[in-house]
C-alpha cells in the first residue's frame, strides 16, 4: 500500500486532472505540451513535489536542456515528498538518461521500498540490471514481476531467461516447462520454433547432449531453423563421441549450404585423419560440383603433386573467364615456399601459353585474357616481395588496355608497395575518375590520399557520396560510424606530428563502441514486445565481446601509443594544432556550423587525459588488448613499455615472458630493445624481493634472444 | 566463396562493406535490429581469406495487412558486393540464400526490393538471373532524388494476385542507345515513362495471353510449321 500523501502534496480535482493529462502527454512523447501543463499545476501548487519532479524529467527530453536544473528540480521534489513513488521513479529515469546506471538502480530500489510490486518500476529495474549484467539481482526482480503478474507470458519467459543467464539451466528449463503447460506454445510457427529451440539451447549449454538430441527429435515437426538444428546435433554427437553420426549430421548441414566453410571445417575436424579428409573432399566435390568453397578448401588441404593438380584446376576457370579476383583468391597458396613455387610455375606457364599459342589450358583466349593474367602475376610478385617486377606487369596491362579502371587500382597498389605513396594516390584518383558513380573507387582513393597525408583532398573525395555540403563531411563520418576513415585520419595526423588530434580520432572509435553498447538498451525494452530469446541472448553475448573486433583493437593499440608519447613529451610539446582543413579555417567553419552541428560536435566530444595518460591507456585500452589480442607480439610490446613506464615491474616481467613464448619473438629486435630498457629501468628498484627476482630472471631471459 | 548466415560479430564488417559500396548507410543499431528480429535472413559473403566482401541485409516487412493484399513478405534492406569481388555470382547467391529463408523460416509470400532505375546491371541481375519482376516505380525514392523500381519475387507462381504493373523492363540496350531515356530531373518525363512502361507491360501481357490461347487451341496441320491463326 502506498503511504499516505503528506500535507501540501494533494491536488484539487482540477489540478489533478491537469496532472494526469500531463502524464498522458509525457507518455505520448508530447514533451512541449507536457511542460506547459506541468507549469500550470505548479503555478497553483508551487510545492507539489511530483510536478516538480516531472518538470525536470520532461525538460530532460527537450533539446538543449540544462542537466543541473533538471537534477535540482528532482532533488527539490524529493526533499518535499521523500516517500513519493513518482519522484524516485523520475530520479531513476533521469539518471538512466544520463547513463548513470548504478545511481538509477539505487533510485528504483528506493521506489520499490515504497511500493514493492510496482510493475513499471520493476520492469525498468530489470532492464538496468540486464544492462549492467547484475544477473543475481535481475533474477530476483524477474521473480518479483512474475509473482506480481503471473498472467503475463513475458514475465515467465524473462524469468527463465534470467536463470539461464546465471547458468541455472535446470531451473530455467523447469520454468519453461511450467510455462508451456499453463500458456501453451506461441501462436505463430516461427515464434513456436524459436521457443522450442531456446529450450534446446539451454539443454545443450547444460551439457546434457543426449537430452538435447531427444528434444530435437521430439520437436522435429515444429522446428523451422534447420541450420541451427543440424549444427547443434552434430556438436552433440561429437561431444558424445559418436563420430559417425557427427559426420553424417555435418553432411546434412553442408547440404543446406555447400558454401559454408565453417561447417566443412567442423566436419574435417571430426574426421581428423588427413587421408580420410582428402577422400571426404573428393566426395563433397562430387556432391556439390558448383561449390567454390569446397574446391578451394580441398586445394588448401593438399600438398605436392596433388596440390599442383588441384591448384591448376582451381585457377583455370578464373583465367578462362577472366575473373579479376584471382590475385586475392590464391593468397593462401603462398603459405609455404614449396606452394609459392608451384603457383609461380603455373601462372608463368599460363602466361607463356597465352602469348605463344593464344590459348589458356587449351581454350582460346579473348582480348582481355592476357590482361587478367598479368594482373594476377602482379599480385604474385607483390606477394613474393618483388613490387618492381609487379610494376612491370601492371604497366604491360595498362598499355594493353588503358580504359580499364581495375588496372589503375592495381598500379596504385603496386606503387604503395614500392613506397611511392603520392604516385599511388594519383593513380587511385585516375581509377576513381573512370567511374565517378562507384563508391568503392571513391573510398579507395580517399584512403590513399590519407596515406600520403593529403587529408583535405581525402575529405573532398569522401564528401562526394555523402550528399551533403563539404563542411558537413565530418558530421557524416561521425554519424555513420565510418571507423576506417577515423583511424586512417588519426594515422595521418600522427605522422604529421599532431599527437593530440590523432589521439582524439582514435578515441572516437571507443566512443562508437560505447554507443553500440548503449544500442542494446533499446532491445531490453523491445524484447518484451517481440520475444525472441535466442536472438536476444546472441545480442547480449555479442555486446560482452564486441571489442574483439579489429576496428577497436587497432584503435586501442594506437591510443596506448599516443598516451605513451604524451607521457614522454609532456602536454605543451604535444599540443600542436593542425588545421584539419575541411577547406575552411576554424573561424570560417564556426560561422558555417549550424546549431545542429554544434550539438553534433558536443555529442561526439572526446577528452584527452593529460593528467594520467598512462592510467588512461592501461584501463580500458591495454586491458582490452590483452584480453582479445594477448597472443600478438604487438600487444605484449605495448604492455611491456606501458608497465615499465608505470613502474610495475612484476607486470612488465610477466609481459616479457609471455612475449617470448610467442612464435618468432626471440628474433624480434624491438622486443629485445624493450626488454633491455625494462631491466635497466628496474635496476634500482627499492623492493628487495622484486629486485632479487629480477636479477635471477634477467640473464635467463636475455639469453633467449637470437638477435 | 564462403557464404554464411550473418552472426552478430559480422555486423560491423557488413557496415564497413556497405560504406565502401553504397551511399545508403545505417548506424549499427539498424543492423542490430535486423539481427535480433530476423537473424536467419541476413547473409555474408567472404573472400577466401575470411574478409567480408559482400552481404545481404533482409527483413520481414512489418506493415502487412492480409485483407488489403499485403501479406507477410520479405524485403531486402540492403545488398552489395565489393567491386573487387564481382563476376563470381556472389550477389545472386546471397539473394537466393535470403529468399530461401524468407519462405522456409517465415512463410513469406514474396520477397521485394528497391533498385535504382538507372542501375541497368542490377536490374539485369534481378530480372534475368533471379527472375524478379518490377511492380511499381517509387518516384524520388533515393536520397539524391533518383527513382526506384520496386521488384518482387513471388513464391507461389501460380497466378499473380498482385497484378504486376510492369512485367519486363527494357534494360541495357535501350537505355544505352538513348532510344528510351530515363529522365531523372523532369518529373513529368518520369511519369510519362511510367505510363510508357505500363503500356509496354500491357502489350507483353496481351502477347503472353495470346500465346497461351494458341498453345491450348488444337493444332491444325499446315505443313512443317502451323500458320498462326
Amino acid at each position: 500500500m502506498p503511504p499516505k500523501v503528506p500535507p501540501g502534496q494533494e491536488l484539487n480535482r482540477e489540478d489533478d486532472s491537469t496532472f494526469k493529462n500531463m502524464m498522458k502527454n509525457y507518455e505520448a512523447k508530447q514533451y512541449k505540451k507536457a511542460l506547459k501543463l506541468v507549469d500550470q499545476v505548479l503555478k497553483n501548487n508551487p510545492n507539489h513535489a511530483e510536478s516538480l519532479a516531472m518538470k525536470g524529467l520532461v525538460q530532460s527530453n527537450l533539446p538543449n536542456y540544462n542537466k543541473t536544473e533538471a537534477y535540482d528540480l528532482v532533488k527539490l521534489a524529493l526533499s518535499k515528498h521523500l516517500k513519493s513513488l513518482i519522484c524516485w521513479h523520475v530520479y531513476g529515469l533521469l539518471h538512466r538518461s544520463n547513463q548513470n546506471y548504478t545511481e538509477a538502480i539505487k533510485c528504483y530500489k528506493q521506489a520499490l521500498k515504497i511500493e514493492d510490486n510496482n510493475v513499471a518500476i520493476l520492469r525498468d529495474l530489470a532492464m538496468l540490471q540486464t544492462h549492467m549484467r547484475d544477473l543475481a539481482s535481475l533474477t530476483e526482480t524477474r521473480q518479483k514481476l512474475l509473482e506480481t503478474k503471473a498472467s503475463s507470458k513475458v514475465n515467465w519467459q524473462m524469468f527463465a531467461f534470467a536463470h539461464h543467464l546465471q547458468g541455472n539451466h535446470d531451473t530455467a528449463l523447469a520454468i519453461l516447462d511450467t510455462y508451456e503447460k499453463i500458456m501453451g506454445l506461441p501462436d505463430t510457427k516461427y515464434d513456436a520454433s524459436e521457443f522450442l529451440l531456446y529450450r534446446i539451447l539451454i539443454k545443450f549449454e547444460s551439457g546434457d547432449y543426449e537430452g538435447t538430441l531427444k528434444l530435437f527429435n521430439l520437436y522435429r515437426n515444429q522446428i523451422v531453423d534447420w541450420d541451427y538444428t543440424w549444427l547443434t546435433c552434430a556438436e552433440c554427437y561429437e561431444k558424445l563421441g559418436m563420430k559417425e553420426k557427427a559426420i553424417e549430421t555435418y553432411m546434412k548441414l553442408i547440404d543446406l549450404n555447400a558454401e559454408d566453410n565453417e561447417s566443412i571445417d567442423a566436419l574435417m575436424l571430426v574426421i581428423a585423419d588427413p587421408d580420410k579428409i582428402s577422400a571426404q573432399y573428393k566426395k563433397l566435390r562430387e556432391l556439390y560440383p558448383k561449390s567454390q568453397t569446397i574446391q578451394k578448401m580441398e586445394v588448401d588441404h593438399s600438398t605436392g603433386d596433388e596440390f599442383r593438380e588441384l591448384a591448376t584446376a582451381f585457377i583455370k576457370p578464373y583465367i578462362v573467364k577472366g575473373i579479376p579476383s584471382l590475385g586475392s583468391a590464391v593468397k593462401s597458396f603462398y603459405q609455404t615456399p614449396e606452394k609459392s613455387e608451384i603457383i609461380g610455375a603455373i601462372l608463368h606457364g599460363v602466361e607463356k601459353e597465352a602469348l605463344d599459342k593464344e590459348t589458356v589450358f587449351g581454350v582460346p583466349t579473348d582480348k582481355m585474357t592476357i590482361v587478367w593474367i598479368w594482373t594476377v602475376l602482379a599480385h604474385h610478385h607483390m606477394r613474393l616481395g618483388a613490387p618492381d617486377t609487379a610494376a612491370e606487369y601492371a604497366e604491360k596491362a595498362i598499355e594493353h588496355t588503358p580504359t580499364l579502371d581495375a588496372l589503375y587500382s592495381l598500379k596504385a597498389k603496386v606503387l604503395k608497395k614500392q613506397g611511392k605513396l603520392e604516385e599511388a594516390a594519383d593513380m587511385a584518383d585516375t581509377a576513381r575518375k573512370m567511374d565517378l558513380a562507384d563508391r568503392f573507387l571513391n573510398t579507395e582513393c580517399a584512403k590513399y590520399m590519407l596515406r600520403c597525408n593529403k587529408f583535405e583532398e581525402a575529405a573532398k573525395i569522401f564528401n562526394v557520396f555523402t550528399y551533403k555540403p563539404l563542411h558537413e563531411t565530418w558530421s557524416n563520418i561521425l554519424d555513420m560510424q565510418v571507423m576506417w576513415y577515423e583511424t586512417e585520419l588519426g594515422d595521418c595526423l600522427y605522422r604529421l606530428g599532431d599527437i593530440e588530434n590523432s589521439l582524439k580520432k582514435y578515441l572516437l572509435i571507443d566512443h562508437h563502441f560505447k554507443d553500440i553498447n548503449e544500442d542494446q538498451f533499446y532491445f531490453h525494452h523491445y524484447i518484451s514486445h517481440r520475444h525472441n530469446p535466442r536472438s536476444y541472448l546472441g545480442l547480449l553475448r555479442f555486446m560482452d565481446t564486441a571489442k574483439n573486433h579489429r576496428f577497436y583493437c587497432n584503435a586501442a593499440k594506437r591510443v596506448v601509443r599516443c598516451y605513451l608519447d604524451i607521457h614522454k613529451l609532456g602536454k605543451e610539446e604535444v599540443q600542436k594544432r593542425i588545421d584539419e582543413g575541411f577547406q575552411h579555417s576554424d573561424a570560417e567553419r564556426e560561422k558555417l556550423l549550424t546549431k545542429e552541428q554544434r550539438e553534433k560536435d558536443k555529442e561526439f566530444e572526446v577528452t584527452v587525459n593529460y593528467d594520467e595518460p598512462l592510467q588512461a591507456a592501461s584501463k580500458p585500452f591495454l586491458a582490452e588488448l590483452l584480453k582479445y589480442r594477448g597472443t600478438e607480439l604487438d600487444t605484449q610490446l605495448l604492455a611491456i613499455e606501458l608497465h615499465t613506464a608505470m613502474n610495475k615491474p612484476v607486470r612488465a616481467l610477466q609481459n616479457v615472458k609471455q612475449a617470448l613464448s610467442l612464435p618468432g619473438a626471440s628474433s624480434s629486435a624491438e622486443l629485445k630493445r624493450l626488454t633491455v630498457a625494462f631491466f635497466e629501468a628496474v635496476a634500482s628498484v627499492e623492493n628487495q624481493v622484486i629486485g632479487d627476482l629480477l636479477k635471477t630472471e634477467k640473464d635467463a631471459i636475455l639469453s633467449k634472444f637470437t638477435c | 566463396m564462403p557464404v554464411k548466415r550473418a552472426k552478430f560479430s559480422d555486423l560491423l564488417d557488413m557496415q564497413h562493406c556497405n560504406l565502401n559500396c553504397l551511399p545508403e548507410n545505417y548506424g549499427m543499431k539498424y543492423y542490430l535490429y535486423h539481427a535480433v528480429c530476423w537473424r536467419q535472413l541476413s547473409y555474408v559473403n567472404q573472400d577466401f581469406n575470411g574478409k567480408v566482401n559482400g552481404y545481404v541485409l533482409a527483413k520481414m516487412e512489418e506493415d502487412t495487412n492480409e485483407e488489403e493484399g499485403i501479406p507477410e513478405h520479405g524485403h531486402i534492406t540492403s545488398l552489395s558486393v565489393l567491386r573487387t569481388a564481382r563476376q563470381l555470382g556472389s550477389a545472386a547467391r546471397l539473394v537466393k540464400c535470403a529468399r530461401q529463408k524468407v519462405e522456409d523460416v517465415f512463410d513469406g509470400k514474396y520477397l521485394s526490393l528497391h533498385v535504382r532505375c538507372s542501375n541497368a546491371a542490377a536490374i539485369k541481375l534481378y530480372q534475368e538471373k533471379l527472375e524478379f519482376k518490377v511492380h511499381e516505380i517509387d518516384l524520388a525514392y533515393y536520397g539524391d532524388g533518383e527513382d526506384a523500381f520496386q521488384m518482387k519475387w513471388l513464391f507461389d507462381k501460380a497466378g499473380d494476385p498482385f497484378g504486376a504493373t510492369i512485367v519486363q523492363v527494357p534494360t541495357t540496350p535501350e537505355i544505352k542507345t538513348g532510344k528510351i531515356e530515363w529522365p531523372s530531373t523532369n518529373v513529368d518525363g518520369r511519369i510519362k515513362y511510367h505510363e510508357h512502361l505500363k503500356r509496354l507491360a500491357q502489350q507483353q501481357r496481351e502477347a503472353a495471353a495470346k500465346k497461351q490461347q494458341e498453345d491450348a487451341a488444337p493444332k491444325r496441320s499446315h505443313g512443317r510449321r502451323g500458320r498462326k491463326s
